[in-house]
């Protein structure tokens, strides 16, 4: 599958030095839907900035990679979340309502990137200390519009607190 | 036996002494013989003549005197007969003209036997008197030096009128209290017919009012439905659009040409679905809306509509105008919508002219009238209803794209609001919507299918208005 597999990088952008040096950002993406995780990777792809992403199918393989239980002995902490709130099992408000109670973990800015359009999601999500809410757009160019938007800012405008 | 209604006492009495007096004369009789007789033509004069019955037996019933008024009374004169049998022989019965009168309690006879008597009434009815009369009698005994009983005598007196007319008084009486019982009757019946036509009602009424509430309960969970199957409907919908679209941006023209039309199908087919989808979502949020309404000016919605249009209305060409528009009653995003769907269907069918769409408003009695009026391609009048039903279209998606959602819509924002949409033709060609809204919140209860059944509006998962489906929802 894609879990752990770096993305290539487009050569036409050199990476910026930013707090992760030149270390690609890691991204941890919690989406369930195969459809949705190539989807996002294909944007990321296509907006070109060196991005390092990871998958977890769901809130508590996400949780098992982030403690680095059993097999994630080794998995990097990630430094910023996309997180889809409708998952199986834990989903995304239980996992980001443990994400931001963890003293290690709420630190890692959560982009919430989901089909819900339901206000009270949206109200939810930051009562959760959610950092943005994204709504997953219909239609490629404007989903890959937003993908790269996403990608431009928090790659190379955002700053984050050293590892 | 006692009297209903007689004279007064005073009366009685007067009559009484005068009785009384007569006796006392006939049976004081003077001594001499000429004296005697003189005074016997006297009394008998005076007997003769006198109105009332006098009637004299002896001690043995024999009759003494029977004056011509008591044969009057009594039709018979004096016959001798056993006194044991004179209510027989004479029809005496009881004033209820029909009980026999027992001869021993007639007056003379009790006259006879000592026993005086005061008026004693009493029917007589016999061949000579078919009709009968009615009598009230007065008996005296007679007696001599020694007291002992030597003839008594009775004062005969018809009262026929005054019974007759207590009678029909009687009957006057009861048929009126047969009248008032009657009535009664009636009424309680009537009454009874009422409280089971008010219980019957009652109970239609809770019938309808069941009826009511089981059909805006399921217009309510169809509307949830339409709302949930179409929101559930776009995420995998979501991913048919972009990975055709990504098969298309990546591939076109890089297969043969059969490849492109195929993509291009099912590209065209799945944004067709996406508007259809959106279209469901818009229609069953109108139902979904619970927001309360409130005074909402008409002018503004139309300026933010307007500025939403701009796009459309400058590339078609399109000139607005509109009437000034009032403040009505209602719900300002729903009455948006309604304006911006009829607007762009007034922009989208137009002829060869460029098009031209006129907002008017009027006041017609408890509503105001709007009106949306295009130059454009106009509508057959048979199709007049139907374009109101949902997915109802009337031209091709080549001739004029749209999903047949965006007119049902409009009836749904109206019928809502209290009020009713229609379409009526132009002569001179193009169509003109028409749409009330009371100018008065009409109590939203009283329509079947807007109950609110949820206050709590945001346990509705309703997508936000930046989403709402701004255009491709109106069609014909």
């Amino acid at each position: 599958m894609l879990l752990g597999k770096a993305l290539p990088l487009a050569e036409e952008a050199p990476p910026r030095v930013q707090a992760t040096g030149y270390r690609p950002i890691e991204v941890l993406l919690v989406e369930d839907n195969p459809g949705d995780v190539r989807l996002i990777m294909e944007a990321l792809r296509a907006a070109g900035r060196r991005l390092h992403v990871s998958v977890a199918n769901d809130g508590d393989e996400a949780l098992a990679r982030l403690y680095r239980y059993n097999s994630h002995f080794n998995a990097p902490r990630p430094d910023l979340i996309l997180l889809d709130l409708n998952l199986p099992r834990r989903d995304g408000r239980e996992l980001l309502a443990e994400l931001k109670a963890d003293a290690e973990l709420k630190s890692i800015p959560v982009i919430v990137l989901t089909s819900s359009q339901s206000p009270a999601d949206v109200r939810r999500a930051y009562e959760l200390n959610a950092n943005c809410y994204v709504t997953k757009p219909v239609g490629l160019e404007q989903f890959f519009q937003v993908m790269k938007s996403i990608q431009y800012f928090w790659a190379t405008i955002v700053e984050y607190p050293g590892s | 036996m006692a009297t209903q209604s007689g004279p007064s006492n005073s009366v009685r009495s007067l009559r009484r002494e005068a009785a009384d007096e007569l006796f006392k004369r006939v049976a004081g009789m003077p001594r001499s013989p000429e004296g005697l007789r003189n005074q016997l033509r006297v009394l008998q004069a005076i007997v003769n003549s006198i109105g009332e019955g006098i009637v004299l037996a002896d001690e043995h019933g024999r009759f003494l005197l029977f004056n011509p008024a008591a044969e009057r009374l009594v039709g018979l004169g004096a016959v001798d007969s056993d006194p044991a049998r004179w209510s027989e022989h004479y029809g005496i019965v009881y004033p209820d003209e029909k009980t026999p009168f027992p001869s021993e309690q007639l007056p003379l006879f009790r006259a006879i036997r000592g026993e005086p008597t005061d008026e004693v009434e009493m029917f007589v009815r016999n061949a000579r008197l078919p009709e009968g009369v009615h009598l009230t009698v007065s008996g005296r005994p007679l007696r001599d030096e020694t007291g002992a009983v030597r003839a008594g005598g009775v004062i005969l007196r018809e009262i026929t009128e005054r019974r007759r007319a207590e009678q029909v008084l009687r009957a006057a009486h009861n048929e009126l209290e047969d009248r008032v019982r009657e009535r009664t009757r009636d009424l309680s019946r009537t009454n009874r017919l009422l409280r089971r036509e008010v219980r019957e009602r009652k109970r239609a009424e809770a019938g309808l009012a069941r009826r009511a509430e089981d059909l805006a309960r399921s217009n309510a969970e169809l509307e949830q439905f339409a709302y949930v199957a179409s929101h559930d409907l776009k995420e995998p919908l979501r991913m048919v659009i972009s990975y055709v679209q990504l098969l298309e941006r990546r591939y076109k023209g890089r297969l043969d040409s059969a490849a492109d039309d195929f993509i291009d199908f099912a590209v065209d087919g799945a944004l067709r679905m996406q508007d259809l989808v959106d279209g469901l979502l818009a229609y069953s949020r109108v139902g979904a809306a619970r927001r309360a309404f409130g005074p909402v000016d008409c002018e503004r919605v139309l300026e933010d509509t307007l500025s939403d249009l701009q796009d459309a209305i400058k590339e078609a060409g399109a000139s607005i105008t509109h009437d000034p528009l009032p403040t009505v009653p209602g719900d300002a995003t729903l009455l948006g919508d309604l304006l911006r769907n009829l607007m762009v269907n007034g922009i989208k069918f137009h002829g060869s002219d460029p098009p031209r769409v006129h907002i008017g408003a009027s006041r017609r009695g408890r509503d105001w009238l709007f009106s949306v009026t295009d130059n454009g391609i106009g509508i057959e009048r048979a199709h007049a209803d139907r374009i109101f039903a949902i997915f109802q279209r009337l031209h091709s998606r080549a001739q004029y794209p749209g999903t047949g959602i965006g007119l049902a819509i409009c009836k749904k924002i109206a019928e809502r609001h209290g009020g009713r949409i229609w379409v009526e033709p132009q002569r001179e060609g193009g169509s003109s919507f028409r749409f009330t809204i009371p100018a008065k919140e009409v109590n939203r209860n009283d329509y079947v299918g807007t109950k609110d059944h949820s206050t709590d509006a945001t346990r509705r998962p309703g997508p936000t208005r930046r989403h709402a489906p701004r255009e491709g929802v109106a069609a014909r």
